[in-house]
């Protein structure tokens, strides 16, 4: 299972997202706001928690954050190279 | 007709502060004093001004006169004015005496010792900015939420001089992007100071709570992001004790709890808090620095 399937699985999980499933979840769309998975800014605490507990990942600050929090892309990408000690 | 809303919007202009902290820096800090009396007292005689401070002072002294109400205004004004000139005696000298008793010394390290963060919530009253600037002492990071508008030109103590020391801001602007440094930062078991007594333009998700005698709304945040990282919430309130001194003291320790998903549970310790904040504005009159009317509430509160 890939970081991405992954991640959906623990974001419908953790942030109780009713009706929606992994196959459900775009890869390249937006997380937060219209158009997207639709999350609010209360998710983005939720989200913050749970690539912590899942992942063992910290966001260092708010630049971090919004690079990272824009798709499901761009959050495994941060992901994996934190994992890996480049991000 | 809607109150005053609130905006960081600084009422002296740039120039205006650059004298004063010119002063600090070629006389030294007796000589801001007597020009910040002065100051204070020619805005003190503005209507547009003294109007900022009703909404407080006629619920904490209802029934006064005229005069009195003037004076009343003079001595919050003249109070904040001494606040914000200590605060730039630090930035540019170094000198502020500002302490934490003993007692609540010890209880924020027995805090910070729980490895799950801290958060710090605090108000706009006394010398609140240069006090949770001296939390740096416990050795452990330091990030401060705040929104702070174009129009507020009023410098921190940190942005007078290269090499001070300064804490991580928090800029609450975006709402996503903040509450996730505001949430990693508990992660990473720093120190979250935030303002209980503010609730952002834009900001939807508050308690309503009892102050004073009338409404006013709590964010919901500081305790929603304890909730959710499991931190316990500090309540620290800070006031002046004399020319560049101040005291912070403990005033409570909140421990959030909820399971449920709907933050209304969490409004019974908004409450707590907006409690001992009333408690303190009872002690300590002039040292309440929120110049709008924090009563006019409007819609898109939580009940």
């Amino acid at each position: 299972m890939s970081i991405k399937d992954d991640l959906k699985k623990w974001v419908i999980n953790d942030l109780h997202l009713e009706d929606v499933t992994p196959e459900g979840i775009v890869d390249d769309e937006p997380l937060f706001g219209d158009g997207g998975l639709g999350l609010d800014s209360l998710d983005a605490v939720e989200l913050v928690v749970l690539i912590q507990k899942r992942f063992g990942v910290v966001i260092k600050d708010m630049e971090e954050a919004k690079e990272a929090f824009v798709s499901v892309n761009s959050l495994s990408e941060f992901i994996l190279g934190r994992q890996a000690g480049t991000a | 007709m809607r109150g005053q809303q609130w905006s960081s919007r600084s009422l002296g202009s740039k120039f205006k502060h650059q004298i004063f902290y010119s002063l600090i820096r070629w006389l030294g800090a007796w000589a801001a004093y007597p020009l910040l009396y002065v100051v204070v007292f020619y805005y003190s005689l503005l209507p547009s001004v003294r109007r900022r401070s009703q909404p407080y002072l006629s619920r904490r002294f209802p029934g006064s006169g005229r005069f009195s109400r003037w004076r009343q205004a003079f001595r919050l004004n003249l109070c904040f004015g001494l606040v914000l000139l200590e605060r730039a005696i630090m930035g540019i000298t170094g000198r502020m005496d500002f302490s934490v008793d003993d007692q609540s010394e010890e209880r924020i390290r027995q805090l910070l010792a729980e490895g799950r963060g801290l958060v710090v919530l605090s108000a706009h009253v006394g010398a609140w900015q240069t006090g949770l600037g001296r939390l740096d002492t416990f050795g452990t990071p330091i990030n401060i939420v705040q929104r702070r508008q174009s129009a507020d030109v009023d410098r921190h103590y940190f942005e007078h001089r290269k090499g001070v020391k300064a804490p991580n801001i928090i800029e609450a602007a975006e709402p996503v992007v903040s509450l996730a440094a505001m949430t990693s930062a508990l992660v990473r078991r720093e120190v979250l100071c935030m303002m209980g007594d503010r609730v952002w333009p834009g900001e939807n998700l508050t308690f309503k709570v009892s102050f004073m005698g009338g409404p006013i709304l709590i964010s919901a945040m500081p305790f929603y992001l304890a909730n959710k990282v499991g931190t316990p919430i500090v309540v620290v309130f800070t006031r002046r004790t004399g020319r560049s001194q101040g005291v912070g003291e403990i005033w409570t320790i909140i421990r959030p709890r909820s399971d449920s998903r709907n933050t209304d549970d969490l409004a019974p310790y908004a409450k707590i808090f907006a409690d001992h904040l009333e408690r303190y504005v009872a002690a300590e009159p002039f040292e309440f620095f929120n110049f709008y009317d924090l009563w006019n509430i409007g819609d898109g509160h939580v009940d």
